[in-house]
């Protein structure tokens, strides 16, 4: 159908569920996972392109076990995507990274996993008209240097000394 | 094509209808882990072991960080409604509205996308090669070798014709860290050294541990300086460092390396990478000669540096990343 | 010495976040943007004459990346270091740390990046870097609503990125290199076989690009990143001022390079809904940042309009393209002064509702006459820049008469949104004092700065084009070839002087539009319901990816079927 062979349609299938994914989850977490395999479907379809749709599957390097093969030149995928796509995965994980520190943040502010309760609260807060949670931990700014809860405080340091079944094994 | 790989794309299939169908948070952060294995195991079949080394890794840290970040929200919750089910007050802060799945939303979704995807594949273009399509993995293959050096052209790619871009994927590295460390919420900057910290801990787990994760180390370190030659690489090996670090972690239940040492000393060898491009990708053409330039020496020197400095940057950024999430994160409340 | 624009920044960033103190890197930061606004100086005279290519990399052919240096993008790379320059020494006693000079200094290495590569996946690395980058300078101060923005922009920039990947998958497929400039010729071959072909990537690469244009259904984020009140002045003058048009340049770029299947007639209809709309949202909102956040996407449609008019085949017109191309630098040049004179009032009045705000002519004369000034211009008065570029928009086309009123409207629209802006400038001062006010040395002197270069750009604005602009325009032509030189562009030469009796009737439209607008202002928009409620639109994650989608699929049936 539509001229497409198996290999040529299953990174877009990943593509199309994520797309569908992002535009129906309400949970936050959800919409950051539908990402990576937003992600994981362009590279897939990246790297199936480099392999020139399954025929040339041979890692592009140079050892001894790979060149003493027959027509090996014809054989090795293109070295470009792959390169592309290393880069491409560290981007992908960073901007997730980002993503999830934010998160955090949001979900401290709004006390909420669901869209529909942030979006409504957020432009309650843009109108000025949201008051934080009362809570040990304020809402807004991150504490001034020294001001904020040291966090060493909240656990309780054992020691040098300690017996060994105090240290941790199984509970 | 291998078998292998058609078994691979099954599994693959049935990950993402998991994960489409799962509802609960946990459970989909786990089959994402699944799925990142899975996605790899494809890549390496399709002809890119680096690409399949990098995603494993890189999967591997992502479920971390999506579980601290589930528990964040969901440990609050899952207290509130235990306090609820004891008969104590809940807290009102924690509505949850009614349902969270709905068949309007799920049929406007499908009957969209569907329409996108017609769209898509009504207008898909033939992929058959033209004259050109293998013009420039011809010219990287042949002259790989001779141009940079090494026999990974993977590798020659990245730190030899496009160092350009991996400079800016590595200052994105750094830019990630630097968010994590400062979009935080706490006014401290790390625990104090020598803090314990709330780890249960299995046994089985523990000792499997702590007889891999030399083995990890030892497998990073061989990466970032055989990537010139096999499969591998700076970036794949940095990850594995720091994953011998998280294992550490893992054992030794302590905070005590210096979190903001770490930080300035990856800045510092981002710095020095930069320094390093500049010299060696442009200062040099013009001031050595050409034999020099594609000597062997030089070239496996600057291989070799460049993929050691991006993986002590990697490791240091990821163990930071690492640490801020678990430590400081999760042990607060 | 190109790739040198792009890591030096790099470099000094991380220099002054390691090695230098608070206090010490205001004054090394001032001096490195210096140096950087006289190397930018420096290249922007080499390349009125020629062009200049260089290749990034182990080798000195096309396997490596491509940087490209012409006559247009060397204006926006100085328009972007001396913005900077004028950002920083209004930041010059600011609290947040060294952090900002990182972030800063790494934004400009990046947007420097943007306008000279040529490199596909390069620009790709770089908008990731840059959507990274501006979602923490947007959550700088940490305020209120800061976060949700920064995390809805964050989310739909990744999203839209990873459809200019997808794109750029199948381009790469279809003509085997990376190059912009080689990937043009073989497009063209391609082209002439079975256009369909082209049909798909095209829709997936513009869409991006689009988004980051802020076309109608996807121009949401602007508002929110930038008149977020998390961000700091400086910011959101650097986000409206270049960012934008750095996006605006990929746009040319990538029409151009498109150009057996660029659909000119689909953008310039967008392009006109995206001004009108922007302009009401921009009328129905009382904060001042907001006012000025919701008019840039109204101008930004207003470019993409005329620079579309100029590009399409049956719409041809070489005043169009030029007058979107320096509406462009002057839309730069004029918000910019306003956000940063809006910063200014915050501080001093410790508010910034329209309503509220009063008698800022009184109170900070030379801020006011700045600000006036800006406004003028920016409302297209007569002798100012704004007004020569809406008059090039307006007057270059074929089709007189329904592209004249839509300028009229768009130009009344805007008119309107000023109005209500330019009334903090009079009236009686209310009294109510910020936190700090007495107006800071700094800030005044970079206001001063950059807003007597606005005036002198007004001034001379017709020497300005045809020193900048003269010779290189992106024109769809029969026979596509690159020229000897290798460029993408065809020359262009021809005399753009004003005719002063079409002045005069500029004018004296003008002035019936003013009219006509405070009339509306004062009866209609004042107070009214609806528009109050429009203000405070949001649609979500959800929403904004839905709207992506649409926006794409939109593009391809409107290539594809038509």
């Amino acid at each position: 159908m539509f001229g497409l062979g198996f290999l040529e349609v299953f990174p877009l299938v990943l593509i199309f569920v994520s797309l569908f994914g992002i535009i129906t989850t309400n949970n936050a977490i959800k919409t950051i996972i539908y990402m990576t395999i937003l992600n994981a479907g362009v590279i897939t379809f990246w790297i199936i392109l480099g392999s020139e749709y399954g025929t040339t599957t041979l890692p592009p390097i140079m050892v001894d076990d790979i060149i003493s093969q027959t027509n090996y030149l014809e054989r090795m995928a293109d070295p470009l995507p792959s390169a592309l796509m290393i880069t491409a995965i560290v981007i992908g994980f960073a901007v997730t990274a980002v993503l999830i520190i934010i998160l955090i943040s949001i979900f401290r502010r709004y006390r909420s996993t669901d869209w529909r309760v942030i979006v409504p609260l957020a432009k309650k807060d843009y109108k000025g008209e949201f008051k934080p949670f009362e809570e040990d931990i304020p809402a807004t700014p991150y504490p001034a240097k020294g001001k904020g809860p040291i966090i060493s405080e909240y656990i309780k340091y054992p020691g040098p000394g300690l017996k060994r079944e105090e240290k941790g094994g199984v509970k | 094509m291998s078998n292998t790989i058609y078994i691979l794309f099954g599994l693959c299939l049935a990950a993402l209808l998991l994960m489409v169908f799962e509802r609960r948070v946990y459970r989909l952060i786990i089959y994402t882990g699944i799925f990142s294995l899975i996605m790899a195991g494809i890549y390496l079949f399709l002809g890119s072991p680096d690409v399949a080394m990098a995603e494993a890794a890189i999967g591997a840290f992502s479920v971390i960080f999506f579980i601290v970040v589930a528990e964040k929200y969901y440990r609050k919750y899952k207290k509130n409604r235990q306090l609820a089910a004891e008969g104590k007050e809940e807290k009102k802060h924690m509505e949850k509205p009614a349902k969270s799945f709905s068949w309007g939303n799920a049929i406007f979704g499908l009957l969209f996308v569907g329409g996108i995807a017609f769209l898509f594949l009504h207008f898909s273009p033939s992929m058959e090669a033209r004259e050109y399509t293998t013009y420039l993995r011809d010219q990287f293959l042949v002259n790989a070798g001779h141009d940079v050096g090494g026999q990974n052209v993977i590798g020659a790619i990245l730190m030899g014709y496009r160092i350009y871009d991996t400079l800016f994927e590595a200052l994105l590295l750094v830019m990630a860290v630097t968010a994590v460390t400062q979009l935080s919420f706490f006014g401290d900057y790390a625990v104090k050294q020598g803090t314990q910290s709330v780890v249960k801990k299995d046994k089985v787990a523990f000792y499997s541990i702590r007889i891999i994760s030399p083995l990890i180390l030892i497998f990073g370190i061989y990466l970032i300086m055989n990537g010139h030659i096999s499969a591998g690489g700076g970036f794949q090996g940095g990850v594995a460092v720091a994953a011998f670090f998280v294992c550490r972690y893992l054992i030794h239940n302590i905070y005590d390396l210096p979190v903001k040492k770490i930080l300035s000393m990856e800045e510092i060898v981002f710095f020095a990478l930069a320094v390093f491009t500049v010299l060696t990708v442009f200062i040099a053409p013009a001031v050595l000669q050409y034999e020099t330039l594609r000597s062997e020496t030089f070239q496996t020197i600057q291989l070799v540096s460049a993929n050691a400095l991006v993986g002590i940057k990697v490791a240091c950024g990821f163990f930071v990343i690492f640490y801020r999430y678990i430590a400081v994160e999760r042990t607060f409340e | 010495m190109l790739p040198y624009f792009v890591i030096v920044p790099v470099l000094m960033a991380i220099f002054l976040f390691i090695f230098t103190s608070v206090k010490s890197s205001r004054v090394v930061a001032i001096f490195f943007q210096l140096i950087l606004v006289g190397f930018s100086g420096y290249l922007v005279y080499l390349t009125r004459s020629e062009s200049i290519l260089e290749f990034v990399g182990s080798t000195d052919n096309f396997l490596s990346i491509v940087l490209y240096a012409f006559d247009f993008n060397t204006i926006l790379i100085g328009l972007t270091t001396v913005l900077f320059l004028v950002v920083i020494i209004y930041n010059f006693h600011q609290e947040q740390g060294k952090m900002f000079w990182l972030l800063l200094f790494i934004w400009q290495a990046v947007l420097l990046g943007i306008l000279l590569s040529r490199d596909m996946f390069n620009i790709f690395v770089m908008m990731e870097v840059a959507g990274v980058v501006v979602t923490m300078l947007i959550m700088t101060k940490r305020k209120t609503r800061s976060i949700y923005d920064a995390i809805f922009y964050l989310l739909a920039n990744v999203l839209a990125v990873q459809f200019f990947l997808l794109g750029m998958a199948y381009v790469y497929r279809l003509t085997g290199t990376l190059d912009l400039h080689l990937i043009a010729e073989r497009l063209a071959l391609v082209a002439q076989e079975d256009v369909t072909q082209l049909y798909l990537p095209y829709a997936l690469v513009m869409t991006p690009i689009a988004f980051k244009c802020a076309m109608v259904p996807m121009s949401i984020w602007v508002p929110k990143a930038h008149g977020s009140p998390g961000a700091p002045t400086g910011v959101s003058a650097i986000l409206s001022g270049m960012y934008i048009k750095c996006a605006v340049y990929l746009f040319i770029t990538f029409q151009g390079v498109f150009a057996p299947v660029a659909n000119h007639a689909f953008f310039v209809i967008l392009g006109a809904v995206t001004a009108i709309s922007g302009a009401i949202m921009a009328m129905s909102n009382h904060n001042a940042k907001a006012i000025l956040a919701f008019h840039t996407v109204s101008q930004v449609g207003l470019i993409i309009f005329g620079v579309s008019l100029g590009m399409g085949d049956g719409y041809y017109s070489d005043y169009a393209m030029l007058g979107g191309l320096y509406h462009l630098v002057a839309h730069a040049l004029f918000k910019s002064t306003l956000f940063l004179t809006a910063g200014i009032i915050k501080r001093s009045y410790g508010s910034l509702d329209a309503y509220v705000v009063r008698g800022v002519l009184k109170r900070m004369p030379i801020v006011g006459t700045a600000m006036g000034l800006a406004i003028l211009g920016i409302m297209g008065a007569p002798f100012f820049i704004g007004s020569i570029s809406k008059y090039y928009i307006a007057y270059g086309n074929d089709r007189f008469s329904l592209f004249f009123w839509l300028n009229i409207i768009i130009g009344l629209a805007t008119i309107i949104s000023f109005i209500k802006y330019g009334a903090m400038l009079f009236g009686k001062d209310p009294g109510i004092k910020g936190e700090h006010p007495k107006i800071d040395k700094p800030r005044l002197i970079s206001v001063l700065i950059w807003s007597t270069l606005s005036l002198f750009g007004g001034l001379f604005g017709a020497q300005f084009i045809n020193y900048s602009f003269e010779s290189y325009v992106y024109r769809q032509s029969a026979g596509y070839g690159a020229t000897a030189n290798g460029s993408l562009l065809t020359t262009f030469t021809g005399d753009y002087m004003l005719g002063m009796a079409g002045y005069y009737e500029k004018a004296i439209w003008w002035i019936l539009s003013v009219v006509v607008g405070y009339l509306l202002f004062r009866y209609v928009v004042k107070g009214n319901k609806v528009l109050k409620k429009l203000s405070y639109l949001d649609m979500g994650i959800k929403g904004i990816a839905t709207c992506i989608l649409v926006f794409f699929a939109a593009l391809l049936i409107s290539v594809g079927f038509m």
